[in-house]
């Protein structure tokens, strides 16, 4: 038995019309971690986490939380919580009823917790949904998850629509007021900036696969980029990158698996960010 | 969470959301009280009752114990306006409600929470074939406590005021009879129930159009091509074979004359309990093909995936 918060081997899904959306993806992650699952419009991030959710159904096989997540998803569901994208509380509902609702079905919910939260916002407690701002219904959201004490915690795009500040808000309360070692985070995301900082670990997924799955520790390591001078760039390119890209009339090449000090004697080298890589490995699978 | 507290929560939230659940019935109970006491003018003045614009001085002539039960049925009769605008805020409430969160995606908020889609679509189901129609009840006996007060005010002194007499022992039967006949209701009505709901979980749009034609269609074309109408008979009888049953149904009044309608509305009272409709085998087969068509529904709820 494997303790593994999530545990897929082979998961794929085909919709009907022949639609591959997930292509044999084999995916574990560890509690205690943010995990990022990066990739374009399309790349099946959603579906993905829509098999982890138990929301739609799957081949191959998974396990979260020990749960098969197609047959046991109401004891699943005790444990995972997740804010689908910011648009899905109902319109018609007071902010009160929805602590009121929670409070009603959910175990774990800490209705004081939720409470504080919300004092710290301009939400009215007798609001409906549809009289808040999109911001304001983030927080609402937020506000009822993170009140729920739960192992998993599934986010999928979930600062979709909202401005710098809300953003910036959002995720400093995510890694401030939430986040610990006994949980564990996904975040689906097009936005790669935005959670760079708060990830420790990143997978990348393209056309239903996996293309890249790493802690970020383990980045610099494995990848380095390295801004050659134009008449040292065609030796460089001998050493095989799988990337590259102009910039201001210099090249930057991408490696993966090669020391920065071989690659230091052709330029400029240096740790991809998270974001570089991303436009890397797309542009490098797609291609 | 214990499920009754999760059930219980789920039938507040339906009242939250559709508030015409509460406010229609409530409404047209207000209405009907405000229109008693406007109506034969007031207290003291020369009283009359009409039915069809003739003076009804005969209901005087029936005996004490057939006034009482004509009474007993116009105030039974007082549910009738409360029921008629609950079916129609049913209809339009049971079609919305698995349709609804997966327009607005807000099915999305909802399955992140421990909460079933059995229990879900259970709470649907008995807002409808329960909540709904015991809060009808629970008012109109309220109604009716207040029409009594009203009538025995206004006829007080008058030919009128035995007519409007209390007897406490009669009233808790009648009561009891209604309160049996709701349950009854539900169990005839379930099939309706869950079909709407099967309907509203299925369908990508225009629920209402969904709802009505195809059996409709199947009836009509049902009579074009083979010239019989079983389908149209069938539905006929499952919308309104619990009230068929009592010998209130639809176009069977006695001829126009109005003191051969008192006494039927006499008669009515000892026949308005729809206890015998329990030993009808159609009624439990009803309620066999509802289990099935609530089960269809679960499902097309867990795992429609149209967000």
């Amino acid at each position: 038995m494997t303790t593994a918060v999530i545990a897929a081997r082979g998961l794929s899904k085909t919709y009907p019309g022949g639609r591959r959306a997930l292509d044999g993806v084999d995916l574990t992650v560890e509690p205690g971690c943010i995990v990022g699952l990066i990739g374009p419009n399309g790349a099946g991030k959603t579906t993905a986490l829509k098999a982890i959710l138990g929301l739609t159904p799957y081949e191959g096989e998974l396990r979260v939380l020990g749960h098969d997540p197609q047959r046991d998803r109401d004891a699943l569901m005790r444990e995972v919580c997740f804010i689908a994208d910011v648009a899905v509380l109902p319109k018609w509902l007071r902010v009160v009823n929805a602590l009121d609702f929670v409070q009603g079905v959910h175990p774990r919910f800490d209705r004081a917790r939720a409470e504080d939260f919300l004092k710290k916002t301009d939400i009215p407690m007798r609001g409906r949904v549809r009289e808040l701002s999109r911001g304001m219904v983030t927080q609402l959201h937020l506000a009822l998850i993170l009140a729920i004490d739960a192992r998993l915690l599934v986010l999928d795009e979930p600062t979709l629509g909202l401005d710098l500040l809300y953003r910036r808000a959002f995720y400093d309360t995510l890694l401030n007021d939430y986040f610990d070692k006994d949980r564990t985070i996904v975040i689906t995301t097009h936005q790669v900036e935005e959670v760079e900082n708060l990830l420790t670990d990143v997978v990348f997924i393209n056309h239903g696969r996996v293309v890249l799955d790493s802690p970020v520790e383990a980045l610099a390591e494995r990848f380095v980029q390295l801004v050659a001078s134009p008449d040292r760039a065609a030796q460089a390119r001998a050493l095989q990158p799988f990337h590259e890209r102009e910039v201001f009339g210099r090249v930057a090449l991408t490696f993966e698996g090669r020391p920065a000090r071989e690659l230091a004697a052709y330029g400029e080298t240096r740790t991809p960010s998270i974001a570089d890589l991303f436009v890397a490995k797309m542009q490098g699978t797609s291609a | 969470m214990n499920p009754t507290t999760t059930f219980v929560t789920l039938l507040r939230r339906e009242f939250w959301e559709h508030r015409a659940l509460w406010a229609a019935p409530l409404g047209v109970a207000l209405l009907i009280v405000v229109l008693t006491l406007l109506s034969g003018g007031l207290a003291g003045s020369p009283v009359q009752i009409q039915v069809n614009g003739r003076e009804a001085d005969f209901i005087l002539r029936m005996s004490g114990p057939d006034q009482q039960k004509f009474f007993g049925v116009v105030v039974a009769g007082l549910m009738v306006p409360q029921l008629l605008v609950s079916m129609i805020v049913l209809f339009t409430y049971l079609l919305d409600s698995l349709y609804g969160e997966r327009k607005d995606r807000s099915i999305l908020f909802w399955k992140s929470l421990p909460v079933s889609d059995a229990m879900t679509v259970a709470s649907k189901a008995t807002m409808a074939l329960l909540v709904v129609p015991l809060l009808v009840y629970v008012v109109s006996v309220v109604v009716s406590l207040l029409i009594f007060v009203v009538l025995n005010f206004k006829f007080g002194g008058t030919p009128f005021a035995p007519l409007v007499a209390w007897h406490t022992g009669d009233w808790l039967v009648l009561q009891g009879v209604l309160l049996l006949n709701v349950l009854v209701a539900a169990l005839w009505y379930s099939p309706v129930v869950a079909a709407l709901l099967v309907v509203s979980a299925a369908a990508r749009r225009a629920t209402v159009l969904w709802a009505v034609l195809p059996p409709l269609g199947l009836a009509l074309l049902e009579r074009s091509m083979l010239g019989t109408r079983h389908v149209a008979d069938f539905l006929g009888y499952r919308l309104t074979g619990f009230f068929d049953a009592m010998g209130v149904g639809f176009g069977r009044e006695p001829g126009a004359d109005v003191e051969a309608q008192a006494r039927h509305v006499a008669m009515l009272y000892d026949r308005i309990n729809a206890a015998p409709l329990l030993a009808n085998v159609d009624l439990w087969l009803g309620v066999a093909a509802a289990v099935a068509l609530l089960a269809v529904a679960v499902r097309l709820r867990r795992w429609r995936d149209d967000t």
